[in-house]
C-alpha cells in the first residue's frame, strides 16, 4: 500500500522534524563540549515503513517508505575502553599515592642538599652529625680526660639525638596526616558508592518510563572513573526483568579481582548491585585490657555432646603420642579444624575437642581473678565485646558492608532449585513436621542463608474403570441386576501401568447413619479416601506431591584480604602498615609460632610479599633501629670493668710493700674460690668470659663462667636474705654483676697478706684524704650510658629515635671512659689512656654492624637486614627510599601516559569534535532545506493537480 | 581507518604535553640554580649514596688532618725537649755533662770535683725538667698518663725496710748481741743455744776472750828480748779485778778471761728500721736525709723489678686515627693502621732498670750518681772518697757514653716519626683534594651543559605555548556559512 496523496507532505514533515532534532542534538553536543564526562550524543533515525500488504493491491503502484522516524538519542561509547581506562586509573591512583607518600617521607629523611650552608657540609644532617661525632671522639683520643673534649663529644651526641628525635616526630606527624588522608579517602569512596547507587536508582526509574537518562549515565561514568582511581573495579551491565517481556538495564559494580591469589574471592566482592549499594570501612577491633592475661583465660569449647563447656586448660593433640592413643582408644575422630583436646581432671578421658591456635591459651591456667578482657570507652574493664571500645585494626584491613538500598532494605539473593516430586508419605510427614503447614523455613548450612521449602500437590483426574461381577450363565459372562444392568464388583483406575482398586465399606456418618466410603491403597500401601468419586462420570482425582526449595541469602559484610585492592586506597593502606623487613614472620607465612595456621581473622592481614613492601612504619622502624643500635653500641662501649693488661678484672687491696715499701692501695685480679669435684680452685674473672662489655656469658660450654663458679657466686649472694634470684633459680648475668659490685672496706694488710690489727684487735681500715674509709667492690664497673630513653634518666631500655637522649648522668658532667686497662698492679687506668676510645668507639665508625629487624620487633625474622656502619645504614635508608621513588615514578609515568592514551582513545569515540558537529549542522540544515523543497514541490504539483487539471473554462 | 581526532582529545593531549614541557624546563632551571646533578635520592639513588660516602670520607680526612696537626705539634715539643737533653748531655761545649766528666777525670782539675759534681747533678735535674715539658695540658713524655708528671725525684727507698720491725724488741734474735744456753726442757739435761741481749744473763754462753792484738804471723821467740806476749798469744788472762794479767794460748788456763759468746745473727743498726737510704747506703729515717733517685710515673727508673716499666715501654699505647686505614683484628686495633702517639719518657733516657753491675741504665741516674761521687770527693784536694767510688766513677763514665748513644738513637727515632707525621699531613691534604674533585665531578653539573639543556627545555616550552595558540585555531565551525 503506498501513501496517500497527502502522505508525501507527512513524509516531508517528518524529514523536517528529523533534521531539526539532529540540529538540536548537534547543538547540545557543542554546548557540552567542555562538560566533564559528557558523551557525544547522536540522533537515531530509521526509515518509516508503512506496513500491510494487500493481495489485491494495484500492481502498478510501488511500495514507497513513509519518511523518516526519530527513534531516539543515544550515546556513542566504547565500554571496553572504559574498562581499560579504569584499570589503568587504579594503577595511576595507586602509584600516585605511593609516590606522594614516599615524597612525604623523603621530605623528612632525604638529606641530599640539606644541612649547614657552609662549604662541604651542605649535604646531609644526620650524616654530618655522625661525622662530627667521629671528629669529636677523634679529638678526645688525642686529648683524653680533658673535659672540654668530652663536652664536644657530648655536643655531637646531643645534636645527633635531637635530630633523630626531630625526624621521628616528623615521621609520626606525617603518619598521622596520612592516616587522616586515608580516612578522608574512605569517606570519598563511600560518597562515590552512594552517588552511584543513587544514580542507578534514578536511571532505573527513568528506564521504567522509557527515558534513556543519558546525562545521568554520563554522571555515573564520571563517578566510576573517579572511583577507579581509588580501587580497581569491574563494571558489568545486566538485564533486570521487571515484568512479562519487560526488562531494563542493571549495573553491577564489583571489586576488580586485584588479588594475585586465585583462591581468594573476596577481591570480587559486589559493591553495588543495581539499586543496592555497600560502604567500605576499617575493621574494628575491641581495645584489649592490658591487665588481662590470655594465659589465664577460661576456655570455651564444645564437648562431645555438642554442648558449650568451659575449661581452664587445653592440651595440644599434635606431637603427643599419649593423646593420640587416647583418641584411638576412645574411638573418637578429631573434628576438622580442631587441634586441641580437653581431658578430664585425671587426664584419662577426653571431654571434647577445641580449636585454638593461640599457644598461650592452650597451656593457660584459668584464673577467676583474671581482669576482664576488654576496655570500655571510659577505660573500665569488661568481658562484653559489645560494650568494648573499638579501634581500627592494626593492619587497617577493610570490610565491605552488606548491600542495602536507599531505604536501608537489605538485598536478599534468592535461588531456587528445580521442583521435586515426592511421595505422599514424605509430603504428609513434612506437613506434620512443619506444624501442620505446607512450608518450612530453616537456617542454611552456611549459617547465613535461609532455606524455604514449600510442599504442594497437584491433582489429575483419572477415569474409573468398572470391574464387573462375572456370571458364566450370562451370554457375555457378566452378571446383571434386576434391571438388566451389569453388576459392578468394584471400580479401579490405572496408574503407571498398575491397577488401583477402589474398595468400599460402610461407615457411620456424623448422624449415625450408615454411609458407603470409598478408598484405595496407593503404591506406597497408604489408604486414600476417595471423597469425590464421581460415579456419574466415572472420574476420580489422583494427586501428585511436590517439593521446592528456595534459598534466600542476604548479602553479607565481607572482610577483605590484605591484597584485595589496587589503587589509591590500597596505597594508603600500605603506606600506613607496610613494615618491610620488620613484618612479623607469621604475617608473611600465615603460620603461628607453633606451626599452626593463623585464625581466619589474622589470615586477612597476611601477605607473603610484605617483606619487600616499605611504607611509613618501615622508615619509622628503621630510624628507631638506627637510634637503638647507636645507643646500644656507644652505651656498651662506655661501660665495663677495669682490667689488667691481660683482660682480668681487677679489684683494690692494700699492699704493705706497694709504692716502694711505703704501703699502698694496689690493683689485683678479681678472683673467687670454688669447688670443682673434690678440688678447690680459684677462678679469675676475665673479659674473655663476657659477651660484650656489660654482659656475662653464662654458658660454660662457650667460654662462659664455669658452673662451680656460678654456684659459688650464688652462695655468696644468698648470704643476703633479701636478695632475689631469677624464678627458675638459674644464675644470670645480672647476678654476676651484683656479686661483682658487692662492696667492702679495705683494711691494712701486713707483708704476708694478713690484716693488721690495732690494740683492740680490730682490723685497721684504710682512710682516704678526707678521712673516710676506702671502700672497694669485687670489681670496678665504670662508665655510664651515653644515651638513655629520656633526658632526665639513665634508663637504656627501649631506646628509639623518638626518645633517644643524652643520659642525665652525662648531662651533669664528663663520663667518657678513656680506657678500662690498668697498668700492672694499678687499680685505675693511666690518666690519658685512650684505649677504649680508639678500640671501642672509633671502631664504630669503621666496623660493620649487623642490623636485625627483630631487635625491636620480636616477631620479625632474625635475619641480617643490613651489614655496615651506622653511617652506611643511614645512607641505605635513603637509597632504599630513593630507589622506591625512582621505580614508582617511572611506573607512574608509564601508567599515566597509558591512561592519557586510553582516554584520548575514549575521546576519539565519545568526545565532541567541532568539525563533526559542524558537518552535522551542514548536513542537517541541508536536509531541512531539502525537505522544505520537497514540500514546495508537492505543493506545486498538487496545486497543478487541483487547480490546473481538468475542466477549462 | 583513521582514528577520530576530537577537539576534546586534542586539548587533553596538549595539556599533558604542556605539563611535561613545563616540568623539564623547571628541572633544568633547578639544575642551573643549584648546580647539582641531583637534589634527592630519587633522582640518582646510586649517585647520592656515593656522594654521601665521598663527603664522609672528606670530612673524616679533614678531622684526621686536624688531629695529625695536633700530634705534629706535640712532637715538635718533644723534639725541642730531646734537643735540649742532647745538648745537656754532650753537644753543648763547656756546659754539658760529658764535658764536666772529662774535667773530673783530669787530676789537674781535681779540686773542682765537688763543684763539678754539683753541676753534674744540676744537669741531671735539668734533663728531667726538659723531659717534663707539656703540650697543652698534657705532659709530653708521660706515655698514656698525660696528666701525671712523668719524671720525679724522690727519696731513695730502702728495699729492706720493714715497717713492723722494732729494734728494741729483744725477743728478735737479730736484736740480741749474745748467745745463751738453756736446758730444754728444764731438767732434761739437754741444753740448747738461744739468744739474749742481757750481758748479765747467768745462762750466757762464754768463750775465751780473744786477744785483739794477736798477730798470727808474729814470730814466736820467747828468748827474744823484744818478744811481746800480747802479740804472740791468742787469748787474754785476767785477774780477780778483771784487769789483764797476761796472755795465753791455752784455752784451759784457769786465768783465761771469759766473755759472752756473740750472737752471729745480731744486726747492729739494723737496716730494716730505715724506710730510706742515704747516698752512703746507710739507712735514713726521713726523706730529707735520704738520697734522691729518679722515678717515672711512680716507679723507680733504676729498679731491678721492671715489670711495670716493661709494660709502659712495650705495651702501653696511645693510638690515634690519622687516616692510615684503621682496622681491627681479633678484637684489637691493628697497630699498623693507627699511629701510636704515646711517648714514654723512660724510653728516651737511655733505658731503665739496672745492668749486670747493678748500675742504672738511664743517663739521668748515671749523671746523678756521678755527681754524688764527685761531691763525695775531698773538698780540699779533690781526691776520691775511696777507691770503690773512683772505680765506680770510671765505670759510670763508660756507661754514660753508652746511655747517651741510646738517647741519641731515640732522638733520631723521634725525628723519623716527626717526619712521618709531616708526610702524612701532606698525604691527607692530597686525599682531601682528590675527594673534593670526585665530589665536584659527581655532584655538580657542568655549567655549559646545564645552560644548554635549559635553553633547549625553554625553547620546547615556548614552542609548546606557541602551538597552543593554534590548537583550537580553526575548525569547520569557522567556515560555517549557511
Amino acid at each position: 500500500m503506498g501513501i496517500g496523496t497527502f502522505g508525501s507532505f507527512t513524509q516531508s514533515r517528518l524529514a523536517i522534524y528529523a533534521a531539526q532534532a539532529a540540529i538540536t542534538v548537534a547543538g547540545n553536543n557543542v554546548a557540552n563540549i567542555n562538560t566533564l564526562g559528557y558523551t557525544r550524543q547522536k540522533l537515531d533515525q530509521s526509515s518509516m515503513y508503512i506496513g500491510g500488504t494487500d493481495r489485491y493491491y494495484s500492481s502498478s503502484n510501488l511500495r514507497i517508505g513513509g519518511g523518516v522516524l526519530c527513534d531516539g538519542v543515544s550515546q556513542i561509547r566504547d565500554k571496553y575502553l572504559d574498562i581499560r581506562y579504569r584499570n589503568e586509573m587504579a594503577s595511576v591512583g595507586g602509584k600516585d599515592t605511593w609516590l606522594a607518600g614516599l615524597d612525604g617521607i623523603a621530605a623528612i629523611l632525604d638529606e641530599v642538599g640539606d644541612g649547614k650552608i657552609t662549604a662541604g657540609e651542605d649535604f646531609g644532617v644526620i650524616s654530618a652529625e655522625l661525622d662530627e661525632l667521629y671528629k669529636a671522639i677523634s679529638g678526645l683520643t688525642d686529648q683524653t680526660s680533658q673535659e672540654t673534649y668530652d663536652k664536644q663529644v657530648n655536643s655531637a651526641c646531643t645534636n645527633l639525638a635531637a635530630t633523630l628525635r626531630s625526624y621521628a616526630s616528623r615521621l609520626e606527624k606525617y603518619y598521622n596526616e596520612t592516616m587522616s588522608q586515608f580516612k578522608q579517602d574512605l569517606q570519598t569512596v563511600n560518597g562515590l558508592l552512594t552517588d552511584i547507587r543513587n544514580l542507578n536508582e534514578s536511571i532505573r526509574t527513568a528506564d521504567l518510563y522509557g527515558d534513556k537518562a543519558l546525562e545521568m549515565r554520563d554522571e555515573r561514568n564520571v563517578k566510576l572513573d573517579k572511583l577507579s582511581e581509588y580501587m580497581k573495579i569491574n563494571v558489568t551491565y545486566t538485564v533486570e526483568n521487571i515484568g512479562p517481556g519487560q526488562s531494563i538495564e542493571k549495573m553491577i559494580l564489583k571489586l576488580g579481582d586485584a588479588n594475585p591469589d586465585p583462591s581468594v574471592t573476596s577481591d570480587e566482592t559486589v559493591l553495588i548491585d543495581g539499586i543496592y549499594g555497600s560502604q567500605i570501612s576499617i575493621i574494628q577491633n575491641p581495645v584489649l585490657n592490658p591487665e588481662h592475661d590470655v594465659t589465664k583465660e577460661e576456655f570455651v569449647y564444645t564437648d562431645l555432646q555438642g554442648r558449650k563447656a568451659y575449661t581452664d586448660k587445653l592440651t595440644a593433640i599434635k606431637d603427643n603420642e599419649a593423646i593420640e592413643k587416647l583418641i584411638q582408644k576412645e574411638g573418637l575422630t578429631v573434628p576438622a579444624g580442631c587441634d586441641s583436646v580437653i581431658l578430664d581432671a585425671k587426664g584419662e578421658h577426653i571431654l571434647g575437642f577445641a580449636d585454638s591456635t593461640d599457644p598461650a591459651v592452650k597451656n593457660g591456667d584459668y584464673d577467676v581473678n583474671n581482669p576482664p578482657k576488654y576496655l570500655k570507652p571510659d577505660e573500665t574493664p569488661t568481658n562484653d565485646i559489645n560494650e568494648a571500645l573499638m579501634e581500627d585494626n592494626p593492619n587497617l584491613n577493610l570490610s565491605i558492608s552488606d548491600l542495602r538500598d536507599a531505604k536501608n532494605h537489605l538485598l536478599v539473593y534468592t535461588s531456587k532449585e528445580a521442583p521435586e516430586v515426592i511421595s505422599r508419605k514424605e509430603f504428609e510427614a513434612a506437613y506434620v513436621a512443619n506444624g501442620n503447614k505446607y512450608s518450612s523455613m530453616t537456617d542454611g548450612k552456611d549459617g547465613i542463608s535461609t532455606v524455604v521449602t514449600t510442599y504442594w500437590r497437584t491433582s489429575q483426574t483419572v477415569s474409573l474403570k468398572p470391574k464387573y461381577v462375572e456370571d458364566p450363565n450370562e451370554d457375555d459372562g457378566i452378571a446383571k441386576d434386576p434391571d438388566g444392568n451389569p453388576v459392578v464388583d468394584y471400580y479401579f483406575f490405572e496408574l503407571d501401568g498398575k491397577e488401583i482398586k477402589i474398595d468400599s465399606r460402610t461407615v457411620k456418618d456424623a448422624d449415625g447413619n450408615d454411609v458407603t466410603e470409598y478408598f484405595y491403597e496407593d503404591p506406597e500401601g497408604l489408604e486414600v479416601i476417595v471423597s469425590d468419586l464421581n460415579y456419574a462420570s466415572h472420574k476420580a482425582p489422583v494427586y501428585t506431591y511436590h517439593k521446592q526449595v528456595h534459598t534466600q541469602t542476604p548479602s553479607q559484610k565481607v572482610d577483605l584480604d590484605d591484597n584485595d585492592l589496587t589503587g589509591r586506597i590500597q596505597s594508603y593502606r600500605e603506606l600506613l602498615t607496610e613494615k618491610g623487613e620488620y613484618t612479623s614472620k607469621s604475617m608473611i607465612n600465615g603460620m603461628g609460632e607453633d606451626g599452626n595456621p593463623l585464625s581466619a581473622a589474622d589470615l586477612l592481614s597476611c601477605d607473603e610479599n610484605a617483606g619487600t613492601k616499605r611504607g611509613i612504619p618501615y622508615y619509622m622502624n628503621t630510624l628507631d633501629l638506627l637510634a637503638n643500635r647507636i645507643a646500644y653500641a656507644f652505651n656498651n662501649a662506655n661501660q665495663g670493668y677495669r682490667t689488667d693488661p691481660d683482660g682480668n678484672l681487677v679489684t683494690m687491696t692494700w699492699d704493705a710493700k706497694a709504692n716502694e715499701n711505703q704501703g699502698g692501695l694496689v690493683g689485683v685480679p678479681t678472683q673467687i674460690e670454688y669447688t670443682d669435684g673434690a678440688a678447690t680452685k680459684t677462678f679469675t674473672f676475665s673479659t674473655k668470659n663476657m659477651l660484650d662489655n656489660t654482659t656475662w656469658n653464662m654458658d660454660p660450654n662457650t667460654g662462659g663462667i664455669p658452673q662451680g663458679v656460678q654456684d659459688a657466686i650464688k652462695a655468696e649472694l644468698a648470704k643476703d636474705p633479701n636478695y632475689e634470684f631469677a624464678p627458675d633459680g638459674k644464675l644470670t648475668s645480672d647476678d654476676v654483676k651484683a656479686y661483682l659490685s658487692l662492696e667492702h672496706t679495705v683494711y691494712e694488710l701486713d707483708k704476708d697478706g694478713n690484716q693488721v690489727l690495732d690494740q683492740n684487735r680490730d682490723p685497721i681500715p684504710i682512710l682516704d684524704e678526707d678521712g673516710n674509709e676506702v671502700k672497694t667492690s669485687n670489681a670496678f664497673f665504670v662508665g655510664a650510658p651515653m644515651f638513655s630513653n629520656h633526658g632526665s634518666s639513665n634508663d637504656t631500655t627501649g631506646i628509639t629515635a623518638g626518645n633517644i637522649s643524652v643520659s642525665a648522668k652525662w648531662q651533669s658532667g664528663a663520663i667518657l671512659v678513656g680506657s678500662f686497662i690498668c697498668p700492672p698492679g694499678d687499680y685505675q687506668p693511666a690518666s690519658t689512656d685512650s684505649d677504649n676510645l680508639i678500640k671501642n668507639m672509633t671502631s664504630l665508625f669503621y666496623q660493620d654492624q649487623k642490623f636485625y629487624p627483630d631487635t625491636l620487633k620480636d616477631d620479625a625474622a632474625h635475619e641480617v637486614m643490613f651489614n655496615g656502619t651506622f653511617r652506611e645504614f643511614w645512607i641505605n635508608i635513603g637509597t632504599v627510599m630513593g630507589n622506591d621513588q625512582s621505580v614508582t615514578n617511572s611506573a607512574l609515568d608509564n601508567h599515566y601516559a597509558t591512561s592519557i592514551e586510553i582516554d584520548t582513545s575514549r575521546d576519539s569515540v565519545s568526545a565532541v569534535d567541532f568539525n563533526d558537529e559542524a558537518s552535522n549542522l551542514f548536513m542537517y540544515s541541508k536536509a531541512y532545506n531539502a525537505a522544505c523543497r520537497v514540500m514546495t514541490t508537492l505543493d506545486t504539483i498538487l496545486d497543478k493537480l487541483i487547480n490546473g487539471t481538468g475542466m477549462t473554462t | 581507518m583513521i582514528t577520530r581526532t576530537t577537539t576534546v582529545g586534542t586539548m587533553k593531549t596538549y595539556r599533558y604535553n604542556m605539563k611535561k614541557s613545563a616540568y623539564y624546563m623547571n628541572k633544568s632551571m633547578n639544575q642551573i640554580q643549584t648546580r647539582r646533578y641531583f637534589n634527592s635520592f630519587a633522582e640518582d639513588p646510586a649517585g647520592a649514596a656515593k656522594s654521601f660516602q665521598l663527603r664522609s670520607a672528606f670530612l673524616r680526612t679533614s678531622s684526621q688532618y686536624d688531629l695529625n696537626e695536633s700530634v705534629i705539634h706535640k712532637y715538635d715539643v718533644a723534639y725541642g725537649a730531646l734537643d735540649s737533653v742532647d745538648k745537656a748531655l754532650d753537644t753543648e761545649g763547656g756546659n754539658s755533662a760529658f764535658f764536666e766528666q772529662l774535667r773530673s777525670l783530669n787530676d789537674a782539675d781535681a779540686s773542682a770535683r765537688n763543684a763539678l759534681g754539683q753541676s753534674c747533678k744540676a744537669l741531671a735535674r735539668s734533663v728531667v725538667q726538659d723531659m717534663n715539658g707539656r703540650y697543652g695540658d698534657n705532659f709530653v713524655f708521660s706515655g698514656a698518663d698525660g696528666l701525671r708528671v712523668p719524671f720525679t725525684w724522690d727519696a731513695k727507698v730502702n728495699p729492706d725496710y720493714d715497717p713492723e720491725f722494732d729494734p728494741t724488741d729483744k725477743t728478735l734474735e737479730e736484736n740480741c748481741r749474745f748467745l745463751k744456753s738453756v736446758e730444754d726442757p728444764p731438767g732434761s739435761g739437754t741444753f740448747v743455744e738461744t739468744f739474749t741481749d742481757d750481758p748479765a744473763d747467768p745462762d750466757l754462753v762464754k768463750i775465751p776472750e780473744e786477744n785483739p792484738n794477736y798477730d798470727s804471723y808474729y814470730e814466736v821467740d820467747p828468748d827474744d828480748p823484744e818478744y811481746d806476749e800480747s802479740k804472740a798469744l791468742k787469748y787474754i788472762k785476767r785477774d780477780a779485778n778483771g784487769e789483764i794479767s797476761g796472755y795465753t794460748d791455752d784455752t784451759t788456763d784457769p786465768d783465761i778471761g771469759m766473755v759472752p759468746k756473740a750472737n752471729p745473727n745480731y744486726q747492729e743498726d739494723n737496716i730494716k728500721q730505715y724506710p730510706y737510704l742515704k747516698e752512703s747506703g746507710k739507712g735514713a729515717i726521713s726523706k730529707t736525709d735520704a738520697a734522691q733517685v729518679l722515678y717515672y710515673r711512680g716507679v723507680r727508673v733504676d729498679t731491678a723489678d721492671t715489670t711495670k716499666l716493661d709494660y709502659f715501654s712495650n705495651s702501653e699505647k696511645k693510638y690515634v686515627d690519622l687516616g692510615l686505614g684503621y682496622d681491627m683484628m681479633d678484637g684489637k686495633v691493628e697497630s699498623s693502621t693507627v699511629f701510636n702517639q704515646s711517648l714514654q719518657g723512660v724510653d728516651y733516657l737511655g733505658g731503665y732498670g739496672t745492668d749486670k753491675d747493678g748500675d742504672p741504665k738511664n743517663v739521668v741516674s748515671i749523671m746523678n750518681r756521678m755527681g754524688e761521687i764527685l761531691q763525695n770527693c775531698d773538698p780540699n784536694n779533690g781526691s776520691w772518697a775511696n777507691d770503690a767510688e773512683k772505680e765506680e766513677f770510671y765505670r759510670l763514665c763508660d756507661k754514660f757514653e753508652a746511655a747517651s748513644a741510646r738517647v741519641k738513637e731515640k732522638f733520631t727515632e723521634l725525628s723519623t716519626q716527626a717526619t712521618f707525621l709531616d708526610n702524612n699531613q701532606e698525604q691527607l691534604t692530597t686525599t682531601a683534594k682528590s675527594l673534593n674533585e670526585q665530589i665536584e665531578a659527581l655532584d655538580y653539573a657542568d655549567d655549559a651543559e646545564s645552560i644548554s639543556e635549559f635553553i633547549w627545555a625553554k625553547y620546547c616550552y615556548d614552542t609548546s605555548l606557541k602551538v597552543g595558540n593554534s590548537v583550537l585555531g580553526q575548525s569547520l565551525m569557522d567556515y560555517l556559512d549557511l
